[in-house]
């Protein structure tokens, strides 16, 4: 008879039941969009701000002094072999090797050539602006010249040009095929980029300079790889680029901050509303209440009853409002980061408590109204 | 000792009294009509015996039990078994059929019976009621239903406050029938009214004024009269019903 009575309770209020099934599910399918997307936004929110280019770069411990490049002053090839396994890992995004060589251009003018891999080169620099194509392999002598520097050595896409590594010495000079013009308002601009391999054969030399890489997980993921790789390589020191780093973790603070206090906000709301209507529910239901107590139903018959009806809307409401909210979830993933939110089953777990919290918010306060309720005041339509 | 005894029974609500040391004995398948004009204490004297409410001082006991001294829980569970109660609004849970309201009585007292629930209904001649919410049904046909809730777990007595004061002619003689049908199967009945064509129907006629007892009268009632057969004026039933 239970069962009945709290079938045809929750089946033959349908308006009432709704409401109450509206406030759960408006709670908890924001509280799930919310929470999965707050479970992803770190990696997300981290990929996006790779945009603004390398967050970490590996050093030789000792800086260079101008024009006498020495050992210590670079990174070795058997160093960055060790370097390259410490970065194979899923939050680094990319990592770049650089080589900068003055070199003679045509046998007159000079400018700064990079030796870098370009294949990596657009994912640790995504700003950057191609006019053209980027050379084709990592053999290919094919050459991308900064916008600045095509404009002052009057270089045009498609022209054949002679590098030659120190003064004017053509007899050290390997030719290179323009492909592209790089543009990014920055010192790129002023560059000419070539692949590592041609540039080491160019200068005959195998080591390099720098190394910068794109790392996710802001300054926690970046501290984790400086000690990966100050161990394998003890002469090179690794340093996050601190404005772009810091500002991504501050960023991700907040946004952490944001989220936590717009759910919290919007559950307490729901919270209020979840209370008033249980209230209003209660009063509706006094005489219903009082009856059952004529009848001889005792008090723990009735809060059974309601309590039964109160987890049934929270089971179904946050059913419904986590499938909702994981809907909501995936069109904020798409239109904020371009890629779906992962599914997190701690979300899910959440949900239903926060459901449950929201239905159920005034057990104690029902079973209050629900005991103090008098049969014959209520029956006498006394409240 | 009566079957209900009532001695010196008082209720206060601040300085009035709702019902002022009322003593009274009504022996066990007597039927009494209490008596009054509005406020003279009846429906809180009704409440009183059904354990409904709680007496300021006094006490009222039934079948030696002494109703007045029992917590909430012994009340509930004495109300239960022993007292079955029919108000003037048709108080039924909205949601559940004419059948379930009687069955959810069953409910809290023992175990639900359908059939059981069916057959009680039909003997009010609301077999063809059965699956019809409150909302379907009309006063005379919820009174019914609340006349077959108060005796589907075999109540002793049986408690009424004005049970044909929202009825029609009709739909009050159908109901009037079936109180002295309960009273020729030997229930105890108290019925609260202010009509005298009803309360006169009863054995005796305990008559309130300001929360005071100022008269007991006899009635035109006698269970001898009562013993034959009752036909349910009104009732499309070609057969005489037995309660």
């Amino acid at each position: 008879m239970f069962k009945r009575i709290l079938l045809k309770s929750i089946l033959r209020r349908k308006r009432h039941i709704g409401l109450a099934l509206a406030i759960v599910i408006v709670g908890t399918s924001v509280v799930a969009a919310l929470f999965s997307v707050f479970s992803n936004v770190d990696v997300k929110m981290s990929r996006e701000l790779r945009r603004y280019g390398a967050n970490m770069v590996v050093l030789p411990a000792q800086p260079p002094l101008a024009g006498s490049p020495t050992a210590e002053s670079q990174i070795s090839e058997k160093e960055l072999k060790k370097i390259a396994g410490a970065l194979n890992r899923p939050q680094v995004v990319a990592w770049i090797p650089l080589k900068y060589q003055v070199v003679v251009i045509n046998g007159s003018k000079q400018a700064v050539l990079v030796g870098t891999n370009f294949e990596n080169m657009v994912r640790v620099k995504p700003y950057l602006r191609i006019e053209g194509r980027l050379p084709r392999n990592t053999e290919d002598r094919g050459l991308l010249v900064g916008v600045e520097a095509a404009r002052k050595l009057g270089l045009k896409i498609g022209e054949r040009v002679q590098l030659g590594s120190g003064s004017s010495n053509l007899r050290e000079s390997q030719t290179f095929q323009i492909t592209g013009l790089v543009k990014s308002g920055a010192s790129e601009d002023n560059r000419l980029f070539a692949n590592l391999m041609p540039v080491r054969k160019l200068l005959k030399s195998t080591s390099i300079d720098v190394i910068m890489a794109s790392v996710i997980g802001g300054m926690q993921s970046i501290e984790q790889l400086r000690q990966t790789i100050e161990a394998v390589a003890p002469r090179v020191r690794v340093e996050p680029v601190l404005k772009i780093a810091k500002s991504e973790g501050q960023l991700l603070n907040r946004i952490s901050a944001l989220s936590l206090i717009a759910a919290f906000i919007i559950l307490t709301i729901t919270t209020i509303a979840a209370m008033a209507t249980i209230q209003s529910l209660i009063t509706e239901r006094r005489m219903e209440i009082g009856l059952m107590k004529v009848l001889g139903a005792r008090n723990i018959s009735i809060i059974a009853l309601f309590a039964s009806e109160a987890g049934i809307v929270a089971l179904t409401g946050s059913l419904i409002g986590y499938g909702i909210g994981i809907a909501l979830a995936q069109i904020i993933g798409y239109s904020a980061f371009g890629t779906s939110i992962d599914l997190n089953p701690v979300v899910f777990v959440t949900v239903l408590a926060i459901g449950f919290l929201i239905a159920v918010p005034g057990v104690p306060f029902f079973i209050k109204k629900i005991t103090k309720i008098e049969p014959a005041n209520t029956l006498r339509g006394e409240y | 000792m009566a079957f209900i005894e009532i001695d010196s029974l008082t209720k206060t609500y601040g300085r009035l009294a709702a019902l002022d040391r009322i003593t009274l004995q009504i022996e066990k398948g007597e039927w009494v009509s209490i008596m009054g004009p509005s406020g003279s204490g009846k429906t809180t004297l009704l409440n009183l015996l059904g354990g409904l409410d709680r007496p300021s001082s006094g006490s009222v006991s039934i079948n030696g039990s002494v109703i007045t001294g029992m917590t909430l829980n012994e009340l509930t569970q004495f109300r239960r078994e022993h007292i079955g109660l029919v108000f003037q609004q048709f108080f039924m849970i909205p949601y559940l059929t004419a059948l379930e309201n009687v069955m959810i009585a069953q409910y809290y007292h023992s175990m639900a019976d359908e059939d059981e629930a069916a057959t009680a209904l039909e003997k009010v001649g609301l077999g063809d009621r059965l699956h019809h919410l409150p909302s379907e049904l009309s006063g005379g046909e919820k009174q019914r239903v609340c006349i077959a809730r108060a005796l589907i777990n075999d109540a002793e007595i049986i408690l009424a406050d004005e049970p044909t004061g929202n009825l029609d002619a009709d739909n009050e003689t159908i109901v009037m029938n079936l109180f002295r049908r309960m009273h020729a199967e030997g229930h105890t009945l108290v019925l609260v009214t202010h009509d005298s064509t009803i309360g006169w129907k009863a054995n005796r006629i305990a008559t309130l004024e300001h929360g005071r007892l100022i008269k007991i009268d006899s009635g035109s009632s006698t269970r001898q009269e009562e013993s034959s057969e009752i036909v349910l004026e009104g009732i499309d039933r070609s057969e005489s019903l037995s309660l």
